[in-house]
């Protein structure tokens, strides 16, 4: 089910989806600041996937600018992504 | 009146060289090597001579020759690198394939998506002016340098085709859609100006770049445009018969198959397997193969997709 944006996502909750969704496809169990890209785990169709785990789950728009790889580094990079998208679909 | 395809002839080489036995093998590293071998390239065809300009004039002239017709104009899709500066590929390209009836000149600057620009510069050129009845695009894929290898994006093969887009042609050009972003024009490059060419090597400023941020926007571009032109033919994605694109990876062919949630032809897969990439020429040799070979029927719609890294994309829809 999608996070609706009006709910209260917390850090810690969006956190907690991201890690389990990295979980799942790669089998790693990642730290919320580790490196994705370094490690040459995630690919480019990984990637796509994360960025479509992320619309849908936290229903957002990923657009333009926002597609930076800095925004997907990291669990952390991703989580604060989710936050300032959901505080902008509120608003 | 309707304008589509008069007649498609591809050239490939006769000898292939496994990817296993490329020259540059050697000097290649881990990372390198299981790109290779994940690529889904297993051989990949050498012409024994010739360069941009006589292939792509090869290729016309064995298309006039076995189909007639005086095109009155004659686009050449740019090569990666051109065969002289200063002088005209295009131009050799039409001496080299006695193209005598044409007005010649050159679509550049689009990489692999060239060829999709340019058979829609071709319908636009017939809608223009009516006294027009045919316009003839060819492309020759040579390796830029010595190196086929084009690490993290594919491996080169040779190959050159000819096609016209003529008035009443089939398959008919149904809608076309095409985006480019400046932003990434230089993403990849070969400093020639610094060595010798068999010191040039294609170079990629960033990994990141290409493997997260153009893949992204490619997602996103590609998932409109499609949406696009199917909206402008007025049918749906369940409407398509066979979905081609150009051959660079196995993985990009998962890519778009996950993105569009459209099933790539298996041509395209068998292409890429035995012919490795062929630039702009790839659609063509999917698109020719696939409406001579793929037992579609008469207003059967085939989606062509075709992007680079430059980068650029464009949609083609194609009704048999």
């Amino acid at each position: 089910m999608p996070e609706s944006a009006s709910e209260h996502l917390t850090t810690a909750a969006i956190e907690q989806r991201l890690l389990g969704f990295l979980l799942e496809r790669t089998k790693i169990e990642w730290e919320v600041g580790q490196d994705l890209f370094d490690t040459g785990v995630v690919s480019s169709l990984l990637a796509m996937e994360l960025v479509v785990f992320v619309e849908k789950t936290f229903d957002v728009a990923v657009e333009r600018e926002d597609l930076a790889l800095h925004n997907f580094r990291t669990v952390r990079a991703m989580t604060d992504l989710v936050l300032r998208l959901g505080k902008a679909t509120d608003a | 009146m309707t304008i589509g395809i008069g007649a498609i002839t591809c050239l490939l080489p006769r000898k292939r060289v496994a990817v296993a036995e490329l020259p540059e093998l050697s000097g290649l590293g881990a990372a390198e090597r299981e790109f290779l071998e994940t690529s889904g390239v297993r051989t990949v065809g050498v012409f024994e001579d010739g360069d941009v300009g006589s292939l792509a004039g090869r290729a016309c002239k064995k298309l006039l020759e076995e189909y007639g017709g005086n095109p009155d104009v004659m686009i050449m899709v740019g090569p990666r690198a051109p065969d002289v500066l200063i002088g005209s590929d295009v131009c050799k390209a039409q001496a080299h394939g006695e193209v005598k009836s044409a007005v010649a000149f050159a679509v550049d600057g689009l990489g692999c998506a060239g060829s999709s620009a340019a058979w829609a510069l071709a319908r636009d050129l017939l809608i223009a002016d009516p006294s027009r009845e045919s316009v003839l695009i060819t492309f020759a894929s040579l390796p830029t340098g010595e190196f086929r290898i084009r690490y993290p994006v594919t491996v080169i093969g040779d190959g050159a085709f000819a096609m016209t887009v003529v008035r009443g042609g089939r398959p008919v050009l149904r809608a076309h859609r095409q985006e480019t972003d400046g932003s990434f024009h230089d993403l990849f490059y070969v400093d020639y100006k610094s060595g010798p060419m068999p010191e040039w090597r294609e170079e990629c400023r960033s990994r990141d770049r290409y493997s997260f941020e153009l893949a992204m926007h490619s997602r996103v571009r590609l998932s409109a445009l499609v949406d696009g032109v199917l909206d402008d033919a007025g049918i749906t994605k369940a409407d398509v018969s066979a979905t081609l694109m150009q051959n660079v990876t196995e993985s990009a062919f998962q890519f778009y198959e996950q993105t569009l949630e459209l099933p790539i032809h298996r041509f395209c897969r068998a292409h890429l397997a035995d012919a490795g990439h062929l630039g702009a020429m790839d659609v063509v040799l999917n698109l020719q193969r696939v409406v001579s070979l793929g037992g579609l029927s008469r207003g059967d719609f085939v989606l062509v997709l075709n992007n680079s890294p430059v980068a650029a994309w464009i949609v083609t829809l194609w009704e048999i």
